[in-house]
């Protein structure tokens, strides 16, 4: 028998010139495979043991020009796609707040943007950390995810001081923190672990995620955080249906979808019939159009817009003024960008937004791991929901639930929950096809299946040899 | 021995093209590169796996890993239509290429 150690040095030779470490062991099983494939072949070609393994490991060539020539091919590329867009956003974001001043000299942004320019900094650190995480970690602990989120949600009601009618808890020299997006990304993250928990359950399994996701969205509505409720169901939404038409609780997948959508539109008619008159009104206002129940915000809204110019400050607010817009750095970031840079500025960030979903979702669809697939998917459904609530909300078609916009409004802790989201997608296309790589017996078995996070494809029912 | 600059640019098609016939493993294609080319290519056979990476990070082939019968993990790959779609540009490239250093050197030879 070979010792094995001129196989072994050469391939430990090769793999240490690949930098990107998780890719190393499938390199290493592929080249073993390899040698111990050749080795037999000059073992029956009639040389001893020790001649093959030294005459197969020869073939293979320089071990130093294979592993640098590897290195390469699997140095993880930058994703510019990505980055360039949340770049432009975030200097856009920059821009509101100076173009804010250069408007209304009586504004002094200054602080505002020193602070929103070490939060961008600390978010992009947080990228990155959550970047180089193995974010797979994540999938084994969805309880602890989801009581790490009621805890938070909890902690800050009972402790929390309020601030408009909302509990936020007070850092000294940083600020109000309300907790109620990062709670939400908890419990989307949660919810990923639930899908890989429940979805051998079937329809019980669909049943335990309604009753989950139900109590989650209860608790944010109670907070209360009508933005965080509608962003988080919407991302439960396009995770569930995603999972059903991939028929992962079952092959019955129309009958799933109807019973899913039939009990949300059931639930959401007895809440509806549930609340009072006044209520009703409030509830009807946020997604109101009509003259009489139009809220404040969405007046001042369409005055900016029907006077906005191409290019320039709205008549708006030459003749009333800048302090008459709201919410002016945060939630309403579109209305603003509008109102103090023009339509054309706002064109340019749709289609800077557009080109990011788009982008993230290509490359969301190319995942070829199942919970990086639904993570980079969650990921793409809590930004995208955002974008699309704020962009609503800025041009006054939605008057509740709105939300800061992703890497453009003012906010810290929204931008470091974005900024994580990002680190998280960006990770899952880092390690996309290195991590868990299943492997299955060459005899029988389905021609697909999805076994472990990975797409197994069988085409052989004939031996290759 | 073959120009190498010469090899370099046809290992990318060549790998397609078997991977056309069937799905394979690294080393049943160097010995299949091997035996249809009458022993002519004959590659530094560790040169192989950074073109095969190379072209699956490209989203040109795809893998998956299967046991032998000895129990061993064994990496297959098997070509898409995006590499079917490259495999046959380059086809086509190389037949007009092909072709028209047949006619030069043809025409040097009734030129003597």
């Amino acid at each position: 028998m070979p010792n094995n150690w001129l196989r072994e040095a050469f391939i430990q030779s090769v793999v240490q010139r690949i930098r990107f470490k998780p890719a190393r062991n499938a390199v290493m099983r592929e080249l073993e495979d390899h040698l111990q494939e050749h080795t037999k072949a000059f073992i029956e070609e009639g040389l001893s043991p020790g001649e093959a393994e030294e005459k197969a490991v020869t073939c293979m060539g320089d071990p130093a020009a294979v592993g640098a020539d590897l290195d390469r091919v699997h140095r993880p590329r930058i994703q510019w796609s990505l980055i360039l867009p949340v770049l432009m956003l975030s200097f856009l974001g920059v821009a509101v707040l100076l173009n804010a001043e250069l408007i209304n000299p009586h504004l002094n942004t200054s602080p505002d943007l020193v602070k929103s320019i070490a939060v961008f900094l600390a978010g992009g650190l947080l990228a990155f950390c959550l970047y180089r995480l193995d974010y797979t970690k994540l999938k084994n602990h969805p309880w602890v995810l989801y009581f790490a989120s009621l805890g938070i949600l909890l902690a800050t009601l009972l402790l929390g001081s309020p601030v408009n009618g909302v509990k936020v808890i007070q850092l000294p020299s940083i600020g109000s923190l309300k907790p109620d997006h990062l709670c939400s990304l908890l419990f989307v993250l949660a919810f990923l672990g639930f899908i890989l928990k429940y979805q051998s359950q079937g329809l019980i399994g669909l049943v335990k995620m309604g009753l989950i996701s139900a109590f989650s969205l209860l608790a944010l509505l109670m907070f209360p955080s009508f933005s965080a409720m509608l962003i988080t169901l919407l991302t439960y939404l396009l995770l569930l249906t995603t999972a059903i038409i991939k028929k992962q609780f079952g092959a019955q997948r129309w009958p799933l979808l109807l019973l899913m959508y039939g009990t949300l539109l059931l639930v959401s008619l007895l809440l509806l019939l549930s609340i009072d008159g006044y209520r009703l009104e409030r509830l009807s206002s946020l997604l109101g159009s009509t003259d009489a129940i139009k809220s404040y915000p969405q007046y001042v809204i369409s005055n900016l817009l029907q006077e906005a110019r191409p290019i320039g400050a709205s008549g708006y607010i030459a003749s009333e003024g800048f302090s008459a817009l709201p919410g002016s750095g945060s939630e309403y970031a579109f209305t603003t960008i509008i109102a103090t840079m023009g339509w054309l500025a706002g064109m340019a960030v749709a289609l800077i937004i557009g080109f990011f979903i788009v982008g993230m979702g290509m490359k969301a669809l190319h995942i070829r791991t199942q919970y990086g697939f639904y993570m980079a998917l969650a990921v793409l459904g809590l930004l995208g929901a955002k974008f699309l609530v704020s962009i609503l909300a800025g041009v006054g078609l939605l008057a509740g639930g709105i939300t800061g916009m992703p890497f453009v409004s003012y906010g810290a802790a929204d931008c470091l929950i974005h900024m994580a989201s990002l680190g998280l997608f960006l990770s899952v296309l880092r390690t996309d096809g290195y991590l868990q790589e299943s492997i299955q017996s060459s005899s029988g078995g389905r021609i697909i299946k999805l076994e472990d996070g990975q797409l197994i494809i069988s085409l052989h029912t004939r031996r290759n040899k | 021995m073959l120009d190498k600059s010469l090899m370099a640019g046809s290992t990318t098609m060549l790998v397609l093209n078997l991977l056309e016939q069937g799905d394979m493993y690294g080393y049943q294609m160097i010995r299949e590169l091997e035996q249809r080319s009458e022993q002519f290519f004959s590659l530094k056979e560790g040169t192989l796996y950074p073109i095969l990476h190379g072209l699956e990070k490209d989203g040109l082939i795809k893998s998956y890993e299967m046991k032998t019968e000895q129990g061993r993990p064994r990496k297959y790959y098997a070509i898409n239509d995006k590499g079917r779609r490259l495999l046959r540009d380059k086809k086509q490239e190389w037949q007009l290429f092909s072709s028209a250093v047949n006619k030069v050197m043809g025409g040097v030879r009734y030129a003597e």
